[in-house]
């Protein structure tokens, strides 16, 4: 319990670029996202995740539309932009360096 | 005993006991304050509401069924607390390190793409799509119909590629498909070398050294098939102008069709193995990091189609220029009071007679000793007896 709490701020900075990584695959409701990373130490709640959902589309990071469902209302999809992608690109590059910035430090060996 | 409220969740109408109601409530009016300032704070709630509708409505049974307290405080609780998700200012991700110059478009890498709304099969018409950044429905009719048409062989190309071609399976191979961003594998490696000891720069040297030179062979190549690619066409024109120093290498008789076809084959193979020779040394100038056979997959995709798109045009332009108007509806033709058949075993434009000879239809002006009759400007040519004829016993076929 100690280190879940420690680390949130940690995680809570990166969940904008797990989502990013989860809704890279395509076309995907919230639902999806809450269950793709339900088993990561990422695993988020609707409180927390429609939010950031919103303030990302704001961003033009992503795009929705909305599909009738079978059951119910219907659900907004959403997907990655243009732009979301980029800023995909650099997160992944940027994790990576400092990824490296650690390594060449000595704090992975 | 508890109450029961009927409350409407985002459409969905729930029976709720107070106490779930009054919670539902009391959820909503914290999200509420919580979200104060977010502009999207209506569509949230609305989304909120449904959330809590779906939960619900997967706890009961029925229409009638009532959701209890207990279970509307557990559903209130897995969705957690509201927490605002900042200002969208884009602050959220600080990319200055990265420097604007290093995000421009970077080399494309072949990958299949098998995503759920990517690829139907194994990926491979998404990723060339994606690769040549053309609508993948395009490259699916163009696949499906060159596989048709070549008669199977695109289709094996097909599965050659969906075997070593990779399935990108990160969002960054995803993007080197289409040629975005900066590669997260580039930066790495500059900081590698940044920091690389002295050691490695001999190692370092050759590589630079094999780069350049197979770079240049890349390059020598790339020539050699633009010198290929007009050869073809002078060649191919220059047989329709004057035929003769082409067509002495072949069969007297044999059509200028057949012959500009032959060239063609000759032509298309010469290029596909420079094509190939090229991607291969292309392979070798890249940069480690940046290696991927799909280059040299997507040319030897590049030959088929043309290929495929060659023979779909030429052969039956051929044959239905020399042969077809002088057939009859069952493909027979009548010449000199005896029915020849289409041989098709002997090409288009050969007919064999009930005496097995061979004749050929030939549009060449030049006189030969063989030719035995002719209609308009075609010559009627019989090969295996030689007879020699002549030319004013040549019996015209407009009179048979």
């Amino acid at each position: 319990m100690g280190t879940t709490n420690l680390f949130k701020p940690l995680r809570r900075g990166l969940l904008e670029f797990a989502v990013l990584t989860a809704l890279s695959t395509g076309r995907h409701y919230a639902g999806d996202v809450l269950e793709r990373l339900a088993e990561t130490p990422f695993a988020t709640q609707e409180g927390t995740l429609y939010p950031l959902l919103s303030k990302m589309r704001r961003d033009g990071l992503l795009d929705h539309e909305w599909e009738e469902s079978d059951s119910g209302p219907p659900r907004k999809y959403y997907r990655v932009t243009k732009s979301g992608t980029e800023r995909l690109v650099q997160l992944i590059a940027y994790w990576r360096q400092l990824d490296d910035t650690l390594t060449e430090l000595g704090a992975l060996r | 005993m508890n109450r029961v409220t009927l409350i409407n969740l985002a459409g969905r109408a729930l029976y709720v006991e107070d106490d779930g109601a009054e919670a539902i409530d009391r959820w909503m009016e914290a999200a509420r304050a919580t979200l104060e300032g977010d502009p999207d704070r209506d569509e949230l709630l609305a989304d909120f509401e449904q959330a809590i509708g779906d939960r619900c409505s997967a706890r009961t049974t029925g229409e009638t069924d009532v959701v209890t307290t207990p279970v509307v405080e557990e559903i209130l609780s897995a969705l957690g607390p509201v927490e605002p998700a900042g200002t969208s200012d884009g602050e959220a991700v600080e990319t200055e390190p990265i420097a604007a110059a290093e995000t421009r478009l970077r080399d494309r890498q072949l990958y299949r793409l098998t995503g759920e709304d990517e690829g139907m099969i194994a990926g491979v018409c998404a990723g060339v799509a994606a690769y040549l950044n053309v609508d993948v429905t395009v490259v699916r009719v163009v696949t499906v119909i060159a596989a048709l048409v070549s008669l199977g062989a695109v289709a094996l190309v097909y599965g050659a590629m969906a075997l070593i071609v990779p399935a990108a399976s990160s969002p960054d191979e995803r993007m080197a498909v289409r040629g975005y961003g900066v590669s997260a594998k580039e930066v790495m490696s500059r900081a590698r070398e940044n920091a690389g000891p002295a050691l490695a720069s001999v190692g370092k040297a050759l590589r630079e050294v094999t780069h350049v030179l197979a770079n240049v062979i890349y390059w020598v190549f790339v020539l050699a098939i633009w010198v290929v690619l007009v050869a073809w066409v002078i060649a191919v024109i220059s047989l329709f102008v004057d035929s003769e120093p082409l067509a002495t290498a072949f069969d007297s008789g044999t059509s200028t069709w057949t012959i500009a076809i032959w060239v063609s084959s000759v032509f298309w193979l010469v290029a596909g193995v420079i094509m190939a020779l090229a991607a291969g040394s292309r392979y070798l100038a890249a940069p480690s990091q940046r290696r991927n056979l799909g280059s040299a997959a997507v040319a030897v995709w590049f030959v088929f189609m043309t290929a495929a798109a060659i023979s779909f045009v030429t052969i039956p332009v051929a044959s239905s220029a020399q042969v077809r108007d002088l057939l009859d509806g069952e493909g027979r033709i009548e010449v000199f009071g005896e029915t020849l058949c289409l041989s098709l075993d002997h090409g288009f434009e050969r007919v064999r007679d009930t005496d097995g000879c061979d004749h050929v239809f030939s549009n060449d002006a030049a006189p030969r000793s063989e030719a035995v009759g002719h209609k308009d400007s075609l010559e009627v040519v019989r090969l295996t007896d030689r007879i020699v004829q002549k030319a004013s016993d040549m019996p015209s076929l407009d009179a048979t």
